[in-house]
């Protein structure tokens, strides 16, 4: 259980960063390194250099900027969770990041870290999808935005490519909007199980706009579209949340026949309770 | 012999401080980070061992090329078998008879059984450099035919482990006789039981060092035993016992997976004394969950022969034992004798009849682990007292009063021969019944969410303690010792056989020797766990050091103060029958003045011994061992044996709380009335209960070590394999009944292994009670999760609505 | 540029109040470099998994775990470890009360415990459960946590269990 041997970078920059991606295929970007020095220590990854990129100034910004929250990359878990801003902004980050793992994790943890991991059990990338975050990225050609959508593409595998890095994430302000997350793990402090986070943007009584996303179901963070349908341009009601309950399936998951019927069954309930917290 | 009176005067003398809850002796240096396991011991020149493990669970070895890892920068050598010269098989002691020789090697020489199995060892300069080394290594291995489960291995033509053996029958010891009688005769209640493959992992892995100073071997390794060890080295390694040195520093932990003997430890020990320098392996969490035994895999089926009020006349059935590649020391079946041996518990049974058979299979040795088979026959047991009062209609609960042994027909033989000796069956069992349905009834009241139910179960057990090793190991029995030493100023120093892995062993050990002797506690050092200073001893497993400490304790102390009061007779010019020991002082009886103190004594026996009686030598120490009473170490014509000196008895209730939405067990409260006789330190056995429950919820509803057809494990880490947080452990309320053991000086019984009992058959009644609504939801096997609940449920509905 | 990879790092932190330079492979990971190059050995390796908590010491007066941390990672950061809170000879109330209510056993997983209950506030655990939740972060094997709850209660003036 020792790291394999590798070599040790410390960016100041964003263009040191790029720099050294650039220079070395087999360079890796690291954050707290929560995620990414256990999978070390197993010797499942065997980078070549590790890049810190916690010492970058840009990286380290927690900002209202123009309708969006913007959490710079290596912002710690724990900071982003008891951050006023975040509180009165995206609460939903906050309610999420009190099931990521531990506090002795949460304080090295980095938000855009557990980003780019990508576990398909993690909070984050629900979350990131639930509010329609944008993920601010780095290149060789400089910046680009990465809709959540379409940065989550697997279990650990993300949009990023080996030379990028992710710079921040940007998650919309939603006005008239409330959020619920709801998770259930096996123990105190596990990944989920099973997890599901909610915004509801109301007009009146009226759901003028659902988002559910759900973690630890399947190969990634997963958009729950068919009870989104369900629920918009209705009040939200106990029998609206059954029948968005009723509406999750998950027949894409590379699950066999009792493990599906149980993941379906959990997330059906836990699709239901967050709707419920939402209705509170 | 009868100790009830000695008990009396023990624990009615004033400020004896027995039974009041007082802090350890061993916490000070826990607390502030000076503890000193065995990755503490620091010896310079010190290298590091990594071994190559099978990532195969059957493999015939054709060789391993070890070239490139010798070529690493900082590697010092690379050991296979063929390089361990001088090494012996591990002997089998058991009769061949009994269980098949298996002649396990340190490391993998033609065959490999298990994933974890070691291959090789890598000495470098540290560890890291160690572990890049150990992946070059490339072993030539041909894949065999895999055996990856019980079921497998019972199979007719299923691929063998061993050569020459016609099936992987470790073990076939069919029952004694039968009660075809009875059964004919009566109702017949049947289930098949199953517990999971679990283990201890306590929070410190094991590790070894070992170093070879002036023709001498001294190992310091994470064990329960470091006599066993020093022996078990001297017959692997030829080398002369007097030339071995064992300790066991601060151990963090065992829970029975410390009181084996591994490969790893020869390998280091013999490379230390090859190499001639310090040579350490600290075992890491990966290997702890391949590499170190598993227990409690079992398939137990049972049938009763049960009168229509319930009442039980026999039992009979079949356990099934997986003991991975049985390739450890001590062998890993006696749990199954023992899951038989206590099988009946407090309830009244005639006779039993159960066949034993452990067989092996591709997967990790299986080994001791807190509980060693008793958990496993407990459940079986009362998992069919449950079904037996859903047949017959009767209240498991009043079921469980009714067929339990009364105060009047205790001492009690069981059906296996065990003799309980004592115990508070009926009042322990009352009293979590009262307590657990007002505790039920208070929760119900409040108002929950919608999908919640809750259920209360109970489990009832005996648990015999101090057994005989015979059974486990085929060699050892049950003795003990210890040495007391006086100085010159009065001090004592109390050497012990026994050794500490958490179980407060340093606090008991000098209450004893204080009260006994009669000197203030901090008058008294303990010695235990370095082979060159304390006396040869068994260790600690088996809830057992209590017992055989007090015992020796007592037989010495009585020796020294019979000396003690023929010097302090001379020196105040009485007979020494009149003397008296006081509060640390000698007086005759009636006179406390004058006095003399112990040191008094002690001067005159050791320096100023021309002032001594002519007719006492000088001298103030003694050794004395002790064998605990009453055991049988092998078992009589017709079966039966009493394995144990005495018997602790508890009774669980736990309330449960299910999740009709994720199928969650969590549990709300729990509730322990335990009777392990005399109480010296309520603290200390609270938290022996205290563990041995979360252990026992954790067996329950989250630990596994699961394999894939091909004989993967699947827990290889802290991530699969989970072990309860606090989160997951309910609040606890404990009460204490005191049975004292007549036979023992002491009186008290054990109560290292008692917790861990009643978890999975309590949790099981707890959660089959919350479901009642929807029909049998019946649970018959662990671990109880959250997909087997929400499965029992929709089970249970399903035949509600075909019924 | 500073930004050169290397196989061995210089390595800067304070640790329990002295500062400590050098330099360590860049592999090494926190606990190692505690253990072996300062002679802290009452930072205890459970699991180098991050999961069970025994490697917990304070970076910066946050709970950290040092068996998932590299020391190259670190940068004049504040390093606390166990060593440092009875230094003078004296328990912490929190040690106390742990002797006190029989809160720990074998005592491997003791360090970590009182480490990250140094590191935390108690007013964001106001009750048993939060306290729990905390722990949660912490494994321990022998005392089903029954008194580790009770001493944190009783060394934060909490009198009943809430």
């Amino acid at each position: 259980m020792k790291p394999p041997p590798f070599a040790y970078a410390r960016a100041e920059s964003t263009a040191d960063v790029l720099e050294l991606l650039a220079a070395d295929e087999d360079a890796k970007v690291l954050a707290g390194g929560q995620s990414l020095v256990p999978m070390l220590n197993f010797r499942f990854a065997r980078p070549s250099t590790l890049v810190d990129v916690t010492y970058v100034e840009a990286l380290q910004s927690l900002e209202r900027d123009k309708g969006h929250l913007s959490i710079g990359a290596t912002v710690p878990q724990l900071v982003a969770e008891r951050s006023p801003l975040v509180g009165s902004d995206c609460p939903l980050i906050a309610q999420a990041l009190g099931h990521v793992g531990h506090v002795q994790i949460r304080s090295r943890g980095t938000v855009g870290g557990s980003l780019a991991h990508a576990d398909p059990a993690a909070e984050l990338p629900a979350v990131a999808l639930a509010l329609d975050a944008t993920l601010v990225v780095l290149g060789q050609s400089g910046e680009r935005t990465i809709p959540a959508g379409e940065f989550f593409q697997g279990p650990y595998m993300t949009a990023l490519d080996d030379t990028e890095l992710l710079v921040a994430a940007r998650f919309p302000v939603l006005d008239a909007t409330r959020t619920a997350f709801v998770e259930y793990s096996r123990r105190s402090g596990d990944f989920a199980e099973g997890a599901v986070a909610a915004a509801l943007t109301f007009d009146g009584q009226t759901v003028s706009r659902a988002r559910l996303a759900a973690t630890g179901v399947g190969s990634g963070p997963l958009r729950l579209t068919a009870a989104e349908d369900r629920l918009t341009g209705k009040p939200l009601t106990e029998d609206a949340v059954e029948a968005a309950a009723g509406e999750v399936a998950l027949e894409g998951q590379a699950y066999d026949a009792g493990a599906r019927a149980y993941k379906t069954a959990l997330l059906r309930a836990l699709v239901a309770r967050s709707l419920r917290q939402v209705m509170r | 012999m009868d100790f009830l009176e000695h008990q009396r005067k023990l624990f009615a003398r004033p400020g004896s401080g027995l039974g009041d809850r007082r802090p350890r002796l061993e916490d000070d240096r826990l607390l502030t980070g000076a503890g000193r396991y065995v990755a503490d011991v620091s010896l310079p020149g010190a290298v590091s061992v990594a071994f190559l493990r099978s990532q195969l669970a059957h493999a015939r070895v054709r060789g391993i090329d070890t070239e490139a890892a010798r070529a690493l920068d900082g590697v010092i050598g690379v050991f296979t078998a063929e390089d361990l010269e001088g090494v012996s098989p591990v002997p089998d002691f058991p009769d061949p008879g009994l269980a098949r020789p298996v002649g396990a090697f340190p490391l993998g020489r033609d065959r490999v059984r298990y994933v974890g199995a070691p291959l090789a060892a890598v000495v470098a300069v540290d560890r890291y450099i160690a572990e890049d080394a150990v992946e070059l290594i490339y072993p030539d291995l041909e894949p065999l035919p895999t055996v990856a489960s019980m079921d497998a291995a019972l199979e007719p033509d299923a691929p063998v482990l061993y050569d020459g053996w016609p099936d992987n029958l470790v073990v076939d010891v069919p029952a004694d006789g039968d009660s075809d009688d009875a059964f004919q005769r009566l109702r017949t209640v049947s289930g098949s039981y199953r517990m999971q493959r679990q283990g201890a992992a306590p929070m410190e892995c094991r590790g070894t060092i070992a170093n070879y100073e002036d023709d001498r071997l001294t190992v310091w390794t994470s064990t329960q035993f470091p006599h066993i060890a020093r022996t078990m080295l001297h017959y692997v390694l030829g080398i002369p016992e007097r030339d071995i040195r064992v300790v066991a520093p601060d151990v963090g932990g065992g829970f029975g997976q410390k009181s084996q003997v591994y490969a790893e430890d020869y390998v280091v020990a013999w490379l230390a004394r090859h190499l001639k320098r310090p040579v350490r392996w600290i075992e890491d969490r990966y290997e702890n969950l391949v590499g170190s035994v598993q227990a409690r895999e079992v398939r137990i089926d049972l049938e009763a022969a049960v009168h229509e009020n319930g009442e039980i006349e026999a039992v009979r059935g079949r356990i099934f034992q997986d003991l991975g590649s049985a390739e450890s020391f001590p062998n890993g079946f006696n749990p199954a004798f023992v899951a038989v041996g206590s099988l009946t518990g407090q309830y009244r049974i005639q006779r039993q009849h159960i066949h034993v058979t452990a067989v092996a299979t591709n997967k990790t040795p299986a080994g001791a682990y807190r509980g060693f088979g008793i958990p496993e026959g407990c459940f079986a047991m009362e998992r069919i007292v449950d079904r037996i009062a859903r047949e017959l209609d009767i209240d498991p609960l009043e079921l469980r009063r009714r067929i339990t042994i009364r105060p009047d027909e205790v001492p009690y033989t069981a059906p296996s021969g065990a003799e309980i000796d004592s115990g508070s069956h009926l009042a322990s069992l009352d009293h979590v019944i009262e307590r657990g349905k007002a505790a039920l009834e208070a929760i119900r009241a409040e108002e929950h969410p919608p999908e919640l139910r809750f259920g209360l179960g109970v489990a009832t057990y005996v648990e015999g303690v101090a057994p005989t090793y015979f059974g486990t190991t085929g060699h050892w029995t049950a003795q003990d010792a210890c040495d007391i030493r006086f100085d010159p100023d009065g001090g004592v120093t109390v050497a012990v056989g026994v050794s500490a892995y958490g179980q407060s062993l340093r606090t008991m050990v000098a209450t004893v020797t204080a009260l006994e002797l009669g000197v203030p506690i901090d008058h008294v050092r303990v010695v235990m766990g370095d082979t060159d200073s304390a006396p040869y001893g068994l260790g600690s497993w088996g809830s057992r050091s209590t017992i055989v400490a007090s015992g020796a304790i007592h037989r010495a102390a009585g020796e020294l103060k019979d000396k003690a009061a023929r010097i302090a007779a001379a020196m105040l010019e009485a007979a020494p029958e009149d003397i008296e020991f006081v509060d640390g002082r000698l007086h005759v009886a009636g006179t406390p003045d004058p006095s003399v103190s112990w040191g008094d004594v002690a001067e005159r026996a050791l320096i100023r011994t021309h002032l001594l009686p002519d007719d006492v030598e000088p001298g103030l120490e003694i050794r004395a061992t002790y064998d605990p009473p009453g055991i049988e170490h092998v078992p009589r014509e017709d079966g039966r044996m009493n394995a144990c000196p005495t018997y602790t008895n508890a009774s669980h209730a736990v309330i449960v709380r299910v999740d009709l939405g994720t199928g969650d067990v969590s549990l709300v409260r729990y509730i322990v009335a335990h009777d392990c006789g005399r109480v010296l330190n309520p603290n200390i056995v609270d938290g022996q209960i205290q563990g041995g429950v979360a252990q026992g919820i954790g067996g329950t509803l989250f630990e596994e070590f699961p394999y894939d057809d091909g004989g993967q494990p699947l827990a290889t880490s802290f991530m699969d394999y989970l072990i309860p947080t606090s989160s997951e452990v309910p609040p606890m309320e404990i009460e204490h009944f005191e049975s004292p053991a007549p036979g023992l000086p002491w009186g008290a019984k054990g109560a290292g292994e008692a917790g861990i009992i009643g978890p999975a058959p309590a949790i099981a009644a707890g959660v089959e009670d919350a479901l009642a609504e929807f029909g049998i939801a019946e649970i018959t096997a662990t671990p109880i999760t959250p997909r087997v609940v929400l499965e029992a449920v929709r089970a249970a509905r399903g035949a509600a609505v075909t019924a | 540029m500073s930004a050169t990879p290397r196989d061995v790092v210089p390595v800067r932190m304070v640790v329990n109040g002295s500062p400590v330079g050098g330099s360590a492979p860049a592999r090494k990971l926190l606990v190692d470099f505690l253990r072996e190059d300062l002679g802290l050995t009452g930072t205890h390796a459970g699991c180098e998994q991050g999961v069970c908590g025994a490697c917990t010491v304070l970076i910066d007066g946050q709970p950290a775990r040092s068996c998932i941390t590299l020391a190259a990672q670190l940068d004049g950061n504040e390093v606390t470890t166990v060593e440092a809170l009875s230094a003078d000879g004296e328990l912490t109330p929190m040690q106390e009360a742990f002797k006190q209510a029989h809160a720990l056993q074998c005592g491997f997983c003791t360090p970590g415990f009182i480490m990250t209950l140094a590191g935390v506030d108690p007013n964001d655990y106001p009750d048993d459960t939060s306290i729990r939740e905390l722990l949660s972060g912490n494994l321990c094997r022998c005392t089903g946590y029954e008194h580790i709850v009770a001493a944190v209660r009783a060394a934060w003036g909490r009198t009943t269990s809430q």
